[in-house]
């Protein structure tokens, strides 16, 4: 007997691949810290998942977000930068192709590194001045 | 009070004559009377010639004269006289006469009572007094079924000219003997009884043609002539009874539909007409209680138990609210006899896929096409300008009555308090059309209008699960066709599935669309299901080709054989495949069920092949 | 009014906190949007907080939730004791005191890192109420913040704003 395979019709699903994911025995849900959805899911301002809501893998530390959901806390100037998470300085894994709003992620970055820089400088400077509020401040 | 006339008897009635009359010989005066009035009974009645009067004679004349001065004589004089008529008629009157000759008999009677009473020269009361006791005793005479009989047959029918005045006659006759509440009370009985055998006849199990105007037809030409006829002697007012007629057969329709108010529900839309003028003649809210009743015990007995197919309960559900809106366009009886149907139809636990199949179902054969039609309707048209028109609740509506409610679909999704039993239903549904290659194209269309019903945001899930059958086109490679599903969008339960290992030929093919995959889509991954989908496989055995689809564990299976005479255990199987012996043995039995494998023990199997065939 | 953008992560932490599994934490009320709330706090075994004393803390999901920290303060919640027999025709209306702490003002204002710059989206209701909560049982001054007259005259009706006003003040 010959048997002779003209179609085989088969079904796959697809999953981020980080870097703390499970092996092949199970899938382990991620949540994205932010939003508190699977990464697999989307952020809540997006439909479709995959494409349409990419995620990003922190380099400087270990956490991981919805592209969008890391954006908008980046967006915050209360975010001094920092991942959510860790409140380590927040930086990304960028992968080969690039788009425009991980550009725009990479530009926020930037921002916070100048304003921290800043801040340093000028902190040194009116440091007296604004030590006398210190009191108050921690009432 | 049995006092026989004599002249013995009339003497001590009679005052005695004064002096200035003593020229008279008062006995034998009273019996010259007594004779002329005689036979008490007349004779002879029945040879149809009326007896004949003699008139009196100036003796007798003169003796009444003289004697029946005063009212007070004539009063006991009449009571004697009816008291032995009466005696006469207990023996003479004959029994067992049909109604017309009763009616001839009243008549010879009366005129020879009257005729004589005419010479008695008696006051108003002494004659009244007379004629009422002569009608009692005629109309004791009288049998009631007999009449009943004469007018049943001659009534309501049509009159020829001769019936006609022999009708008159007999009406006549029976209102001179002071019958006329009889009469009347005879004809209306019958005229119901009429009106009620006609609808029976007419009416019973025809719905599916207008019937009232038959109805009003026949009780203009056929019942109101004769009752027009009677009234106009009897002094009846004739105008009011028209509309009475008609009330009273349009309560009888009433009557009879809702009897049968289940089976014409049943048989929509057939029975539209009937539903029409059931609508037009259910007036009364006592009527309108017992419909309801009717149809909710019916249904409870044929429709709301474990028996029934949930299929026909929605079904008649369907036909009940297009019945009863036309019954009751408010709705408020439908509100009553549907909520018996919803509160059972909760607990049965196949509604929602029954529904949910039906909507989409657009074979017209289907016992729930309604609803596909339903569902396709326009919105629009549905939407009713309640808010312009306001009218107060009716007022037999349940405390909870909901207007406006009418929409069938509405009325059925909202039997669950969440829509989202629908959703999940419908997501389950299309989930498997769609891996079972159903036309994506058509699904999407009947998306559109489950959308348009229940809204756009719920339906997110089949939006991502169609897009992704949608890009599956992108994976199209040699022998293999991927689709990558986004699996937090699909029921979890479609996705859980055995894994086993896919021939060597498919494993290698889905490495290479997997490493495509990744080049595609930096930072993702797929993982494979193999035991969905299916594949199309052809076999050569026996110098013959056949074709199958299968499973894609068959296929797994039924490969481990290409190119092999040796016979196959269920624990090799099970092995290379990884999956238990069980399942192996499953698929195995599929292939020798189709005559492509033999069992050569229970455990042991070999293709289906002629010895020389390799 | 439409639901909150994150409406999901609202759902999962609401349904988290309403299996009431934090001890000395009840959540008393919130709407149906998921961004109002009232939680109910008890101390216990401390010499400053009686046993009996609740206290009553309301939390507003802001818009930017939860890129931004929620509006927390302390409220005075009247609530009718029901349990008492005595009283069948009388409600009795309790009604809860602000929690006296010297970082807390006498208007149910907070003064907590949490709630400002030390806030990150990966904080939440819980952690909010936790905080609040362990700020409270190690607190030992029955005193309210030094400034507490001066700010309760000027202080902004959401305690999120004052400080800007604290700032813009004394700079």
């Amino acid at each position: 007997m010959k048997v002779k395979i003209l179609e085989w019709k088969s079904f796959a699903t697809w999953h981020w691949d980080l870097a703390t994911s499970a092996d092949d025995s199970g899938y382990v849900e991620e949540l994205c810290g932010i939003c508190r959805v699977s990464f697999d899911g989307t952020c809540p301002n997006c439909k479709y998942p995959g494409d349409d809501c990419p995620i990003v893998l922190g380099s400087g530390c270990t956490h991981n977000f919805h592209l969008h959901c890391i954006l908008k806390w980046l967006e915050q100037e209360s975010s001094k930068g920092l991942c959510p998470m860790c409140r380590q300085i927040f930086t990304f894994k960028e992968p080969e192709q690039t788009s425009d709003v991980l550009i725009n992620l990479k530009t926020l970055i930037d921002g916070h590194r100048v304003m921290r820089e800043r801040f340093q400088q000028g902190n040194e400077q009116e440091f007296e001045a604004f030590g006398a509020d210190q009191d108050l401040q921690m009432a | 009070m049995n006092i026989e006339i004599t002249s013995k008897v009339i003497s001590q009635i009679i005052p005695r004559p004064g002096l200035y009359d003593l020229g008279g010989d008062l006995d034998n005066d009273i019996q010259i009377v007594l004779d002329w009035l005689s036979p008490y009974y007349p004779e002879n009645l029945n040879n149809n010639k009326p007896t004949k009067i003699v008139d009196p004679s100036v003796r007798v004349k003169k003796a009444i004269h003289g004697y029946l001065k005063h009212e007070s004589n004539q009063i006991e004089f009449v009571m004697v006289y009816i008291n032995t008529i009466s005696s006469q008629f207990e023996t003479k009157f004959v029994a067992d006469l049909s109604f017309l000759e009763y009616i001839h008999m009243v008549r010879q009677l009366s005129h020879y009572y009257n005729c004589h009473l005419d010479y008695l020269n008696l006051t108003n009361r002494s004659r009244m007094i007379f004629t009422r006791k002569l009608n009692l005793l005629i109309n004791s005479k009288l049998s009631h079924t007999k009449m009943e009989e004469y007018f049943a047959e001659r009534l309501f029918g049509d009159l020829s000219s001769q019936s006609h005045f022999e009708l008159i006659d007999v009406i006549t006759t029976l209102t001179s003997i002071n019958l006329t509440n009889e009469l009347n009370s005879t004809m209306i009985q019958l005229a119901i009884s009429t009106i009620k055998r006609n609808i029976k006849e007419i009416a019973t199990e025809k719905w599916t043609v207008p019937i009232l105007d038959s109805i009003n037809n026949c009780i203009t030409t056929q019942i109101y002539p004769t009752f027009s006829l009677v009234t106009s002697y009897t002094e009846s007012p004739a105008a009011s009874y028209l509309s009475s007629l008609n009330t009273t057969a349009h309560d009888e329709l009433v009557h009879l539909r809702i009897s049968e108010i289940y089976t014409m529900v049943s048989t929509y839309p057939s029975s539209i007409p009937a539903l029409e003028e059931l609508h037009l003649c259910l007036t009364s809210s006592t009527k309108r209680r017992q419909l309801t009743t009717s149809f909710i015990d019916s249904m409870r007995k044929h429709l709301l138990h474990s028996g029934a197919d949930t299929v026909d309960i929605i079904h008649i559900y369907i036909k009940t609210m297009q019945s009863f809106l036309i019954i009751d366009p408010r709705g408020v009886l439908l509100d009553q006899v549907i909520r018996p149907a919803r509160k059972y139809l909760r607990t049965r636990d196949d509604v929602v896929i029954k529904l949910v199949h039906g909507m989409l179902n657009n074979n017209p054969s289907s016992k729930l096409y309604e609803l596909a039609v339903e569902l396709t309707r326009k919105q629009e048209s549905i939407v009713r300008d309640e808010g312009l028109k306001w009218t107060p609740d009716p007022i037999d509506a349940l405390a909870d009555f909901k207007r406006g409610k009418h929409d069938v679909i509405e009325s059925l999704l909202s039997i669950f308090t969440s829509k989202e039993v629908f959703i999940d239903e419908f997501t389950r549904l299309f989930g498997k059309q769609l891996i079972e290659g159903g036309d994506v194209q058509d699904i999407e269309e009947k998306l559109v209008l489950l959308k348009s019903r229940f809204g756009n945001d719920l339906f997110t899930m089949l939006d991502i699960m169609i897009r992704d059958i949608r890009q599956s086109g992108l994976y199209q490679g040699d022998l293999l066709r991927m689709s990558v599903l986004s699996h937090l969008y699909w029921p979890s339960s479609m996705l859980e599935h055995d894994s086993f290992s896919v021939p060597d030929l498919i494993q290698q093919r889905f490495d290479e669309f997997k490493s495509q995959f990744i080049n595609d889509k930096p930072g993702r991954t797929v993982k494979h299901i193999p035991s969905l989908g299916s594949v199309t496989l052809e076999l050569e055995i026996n110098h013959e080709t056949k074709s199958f689809v299968v499973t894609p564990l068959q296929a797994a299976i039924i490969d481990l054989f290409n190119e092999k005479s040796d016979e196959v255990s269920v624990n090799d199987a099970a092995t290379k495949l990884s999956i238990s012996e069980y399942t192996a043995t499953q698929a195995l039995n599929f292939w020798v069920d189709e005559k492509v494998l033999m069992k050569l023990t229970s455990t042991l199997y070999i293709a289906n092949e002629d010895d020389e065939s390799f | 009014m439409s639901r909150h953008p994150f409406h999901r992560r609202l759902l999962k932490e609401y349904q988290s906190l309403s299996q009431a599994t934090l001890p000395g934490i009840k959540l008393v009320s919130n709407d149906e949007n998921l961004t109002n709330f009232i939680f109910q706090i008890r101390i216990a075994n401390h010499n400053l907080y009686p046993d009996y004393e609740r206290y009553y803390l309301s939390i507003n999901i802001t818009q930017d939730y939860p890129v931004d920290c929620p509006q927390v303060k302390f409220i005075i919640y009247e609530s009718v004791d029901d349990d008492k027999e005595d009283s069948d025709s009388i409600e009795i209306i309790e009604k809860s005191k602000i929690p006296i702490h010297p970082h807390i003002y006498s208007n149910g204002h907070i003064c907590l890192n949490l709630l400002g710059e030390d806030w990150t989206p990966a904080c939440s209701i819980e952690s909010i109420l936790l905080s609040i909560q362990s700020m409270l049982n190690t607190n030992d001054k029955l005193e309210r913040p030094p400034d507490n007259d001066s700010y309760i005259k000027h202080a902004p009706l959401d305690p999120k704003r004052s400080r800007f006003v604290y700032h813009d003040d004394n700079v």
